[in-house]
């Protein structure tokens, strides 16, 4: 079949080769054909404490889950499939080794002298402290500061959750086709799924912040816990439900363009 | 308070692995306007917001252009990318999650489209805190 005559789920032209297994021949070619996603993927990920090699060895290890996990009679494009799951390992990697060796060291001491001089400071100050506060009082330059915040938060849905597929073609978002009047309401309501997956307190968080307009110290102060706990509770909960969506809009996009050029 | 005079402006390649820069810069001029630190923490993520959704529905887009100036007493931020793209925003912009959080995080949170059809978001930051 020419690439012109597939499907939108089979523009990877891998569905053919799946219907062939378990032929070890056939896997082994898939392994081959999609070992660049995942290298590309794993390399998305350097530069967090990471060796390259150890990224690579997960990633790779993820390209074989969905090669074996992958159905192609579910009518999504394996190179969709793949690149959530090899995400989702690589994520899981991190996850599973934890702090220490997600951020470097010296980033990782003043990351956590940043986040207690802010809860010092914002039990002093009644208040969320600035920047240059923090800065002061942690004996830190501002741009350290910053740089630290990265690593409190270790919040980018760039890096962590878009998946982009080899030639750089992005997923889209959830297609839906609402009267932009009701934009607010409308984006909420695409994800009330996710939304129901997330704990009580977590999902009370975001609804004070987005629909209540509450500031990070309000709600910490209404919910009981630090600004800063407040602050990585939105973080992690605005990507989890980045991440659950990212299936169903994968799946319904669910054409990005393969990796021709890369053999 | 510190003014921003001249607009800070930043190009980076247009790829998810660039928006940490786009972050730390647009974290660092709120930090310059004495936002609090809250503010400063969603000013970032605004940023990444706006970034993902241009990289999205810019897919042929080699560059993406960080402005900030100030406005009164906040933050002027306007993301754009240097491909024209036919019809932005799309209802699938405007119903993404990405444009979702930025329009809880932002005031005033505009799609903006060039004469020559290159697409953009423009935000404003929350107000700075009014001691110290």
């Amino acid at each position: 079949m020419s690439e012109d005559d597939r499907p939108a789920n089979d523009a990877d032209g891998a569905v053919e080769l799946f219907r062939q297994l378990p032929d070890p021949a056939v896997r082994e070619g898939l392994v081959e054909r999609f070992l660049p996603l995942a290298r590309h993927l794993a390399r998305r990920f350097a530069g967090r404490g990471e060796s390259i090699e150890d990224l690579i060895q997960v990633a790779d290890l993820g390209l074989l889950n969905a090669i074996d996990r992958f159905d192609p009679d579910r009518g999504v494009q394996f190179t969709t499939f793949a690149a959530v799951t090899i995400t989702g390992e690589l994520k899981r990697h991190f996850r599973d080794r934890g702090w220490s060796v997600r951020v470097p060291r010296s980033l990782q001491e003043s990351a956590l002298l940043v986040h207690r001089t802010l809860e010092t400071l914002w039990q002093d100050l009644g208040r969320s402290p600035t920047i240059g506060e923090i800065a002061h009082g942690a004996d830190l330059t501002e741009e350290a500061v910053i740089e630290a915040m990265d690593a409190i938060q270790a919040y980018s849905p760039a890096s962590l959750d878009a998946t982009v597929s080899e030639d750089g073609t992005p997923m889209s978002e959830t297609v839906g086709h609402t009267d932009p009047s009701f934009e607010v309401a409308e984006g909420w309501a695409s994800v009330a799924p996710a939304l129901e997956k997330l704990p009580d307190r977590e999902r009370r968080i975001l609804y004070l912040r987005f629909f209540r307009g509450m500031t990070q110290t309000e709600i910490a102060q209404e919910i009981g816990i630090s600004q800063m706990h407040i602050s990585r509770l939105i973080a992690q909960s605005l990507e989890r439900v980045r991440s659950e969506i990212r299936g169903p809009e994968a799946r319904e996009r669910g054409a990005s363009e393969p990796e021709r050029d890369r053999h | 308070m510190e003014d921003l005079s001249t607009p800070i402006t930043v190009n980076v390649a247009a790829r998810p692995d660039t928006l940490h820069i786009l972050r730390v810069v647009a974290a660092s001029a709120a930090a310059l306007l004495q936002l609090p630190f809250d503010a400063v923490d969603e000013v970032r993520i605004a940023v990444d917001e706006a970034g993902i959704l241009l990289l999205e529905s810019s897919p042929d887009a080699e560059t993406l252009e960080l402005e900030i100036a100030t406005s009164d007493d906040s933050l002027l931020i306007t993301i754009g990318t240097d491909a024209p793209t036919a019809g932005w925003p799309r209802s699938v912009d405007r119903e993404s999650w990405s444009w979702t959080v930025i329009q809880g995080l932002t005031q005033n949170p505009r799609f903006l489209s060039g004469d020559d059809g290159r697409p953009a978001i423009r935000f404003r930051t929350r107000s700075p805190m009014k001691t110290p």
